[in-house]
């Protein structure tokens, strides 16, 4: 039997208004065959999260171009926990200082793709992560 | 991969959790339900026991082209229902590429609600490589949502024009959705869609050319009409909610209708 597709929520948090990269991120998803539930722009970590719980994400990418990371961050993995849904792997796209990528990953971010990051290692990343999601959800 | 025993005590360990009003189970068994293999027949038997002894729910279809506002209108019937105190949820279709089976899913980008509340469910399903405008399974999802105890469930199909015709069989009542554009009437009669709904809303009646849309669908559907009566048409903005309350109005007539004419 073949698996159902992987489902991943994408998705801007904070106020910036540029949509131009995760739209294209979800088109590229799209066409590796994954389902992209697009949740649109000034969305707040607890949309995002109700989201995902609901929508039965294996995985969540944010885009973030705001400068406000490390703010919006640790709210977002505070309330994917609170909705039950702790253990789904967030990817952060966008513009993220080098220094601030091991303090993302200390707060739980499970990737951080920065403006260079090929089509190619994007779809790698999402496809990695939602079988180690998928596969933990198993046991 | 997938030992069935293993299967069946995780099915049971959902089917616990659903029962106990554990919303992440419901999402959990839509997914297991939605992926169409080989324990859709264990999910169906675990349904009727879910849904044994559970009101039924009243299943509003939301029919009509890409564009019309099917999910505006979704988010605004959210907004009226809970208004009213009753709880909603919300199954939106969009269609999945037949070659990759990727899909983008984007109806929540027209729907806003609290995320503390307990009293709305959305949840968007691909339509893969179906035909009719909803997923195969989409009678199970929608007995999911049901025994689940939502008041409401609300329908909305891809779309896609001609293949509407499946959505008939899952709802109670079935809104199409359409917006003013000259001459368009003929089209939607030829397609079949007129006769499927029981209730006609014109949207975006914030631009012109609604109310004689309007009235050349009444007019249209008097001549087709027969003895039942020709089906309500109401002119709607879905973006601000106008005429909502009495689209709504018109819904839970046809409902008392059809549970009249079908026994
Ligand atoms: N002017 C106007 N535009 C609307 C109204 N309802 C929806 N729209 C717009 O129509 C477009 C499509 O709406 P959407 O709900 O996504 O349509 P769907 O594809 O049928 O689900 C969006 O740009 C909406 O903002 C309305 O009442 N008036
Ligand atoms: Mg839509």
């Amino acid at each position: 039997m073949t698996d159902r597709p992987i489902r991943v929520v994408l998705a801007k948090l904070g106020l910036d208004g540029h949509d131009r990269g995760i739209r294209v991120v979800a088109r590229v998803l799209r066409d590796a065959g994954m389902e992209v539930i697009y949740t649109g722009l000034w969305q707040t970590a607890r949309h995002v999260a109700r989201a995902v719980a609901d929508e039965d994400a294996d995985t969540v990418g944010i885009s973030l171009l705001s400068g406000a990371h490390l703010t919006l961050v640790p709210d977002l993995i505070d309330a994917l926990r609170a909705e039950g849904v702790g253990h789904v792997p967030v990817v952060i796209g966008g513009i993220v200082p080098d220094g601030d990528v091991p303090v993302l990953e200390k707060m739980g971010v499970a990737r951080v793709l920065g403006p260079g990051t090929t089509l190619e290692r994007i779809v790698g990343s999402f496809r990695e992560l939602a079988a180690a999601s998928r596969a933990g959800q198993r046991r | 991969m997938k030992d069935p025993a293993s299967q069946a005590d995780r099915l049971r360990a959902l089917a616990e959790r659903f029962r106990a009003g554990d919303r992440r189970a419901l999402a959990q068994l839509i997914s297991l339900t939605d992926d169409g293999a080989d324990h859709s027949a264990e999910i169906r038997s675990l349904l009727d026991t879910l849904a044994a002894g559970k009101r039924s729910a009243l299943k509003v279809g939301i029919t009509g082209s890409a564009g019309a506002g099917k999910s505006t209108l979704a988010a605004a019937l959210i907004r009226h229902r809970r208004a009213a105190g009753r709880s909603v949820a919300l199954l939106a279709c969009d269609p999945a590429s037949p070659i990759t089976g990727g899909a983008l899913l984007g109806d929540r980008i027209r729907i806003e609600y609290d995320p503390a509340d307990q009293g709305v469910f959305v949840r968007s399903i691909a339509t893969r490589g179906a035909a009719g405008g909803l997923p195969p399974n989409a009678d199970a999802i929608v007995r999911l949502l049901e025994a689940f105890g939502y008041d409401e469930v609300l329908i909305e199909t891809v779309g896609a024009g001609q293949d509407q015709l499946a959505i008939r069989g899952v709802a109670d009542v079935v809104v199409l959705v359409v917006t003013p554009s000259a001459g368009d009437e003929v089209q939607w009669q030829k397609a079949g869609l007129l006769e499927i709904a029981d209730v006609i809303a014109v949207n975006k009646s914030d631009l012109p050319g609604a109310d004689a849309t309007a009235a050349s669908l009444r007019e249209m559907l008097d001549i087709s009409g027969g003895d039942a009566g020709r089906q309500p048409v109401v002119k709607i903005t879905a973006a601000t909610g106008q005429g909502v309350d009495e689209l709504w109005g018109m819904v839970e007539i046809a409902r008392r209708t059809r549970s009249r004419n079908t026994p």
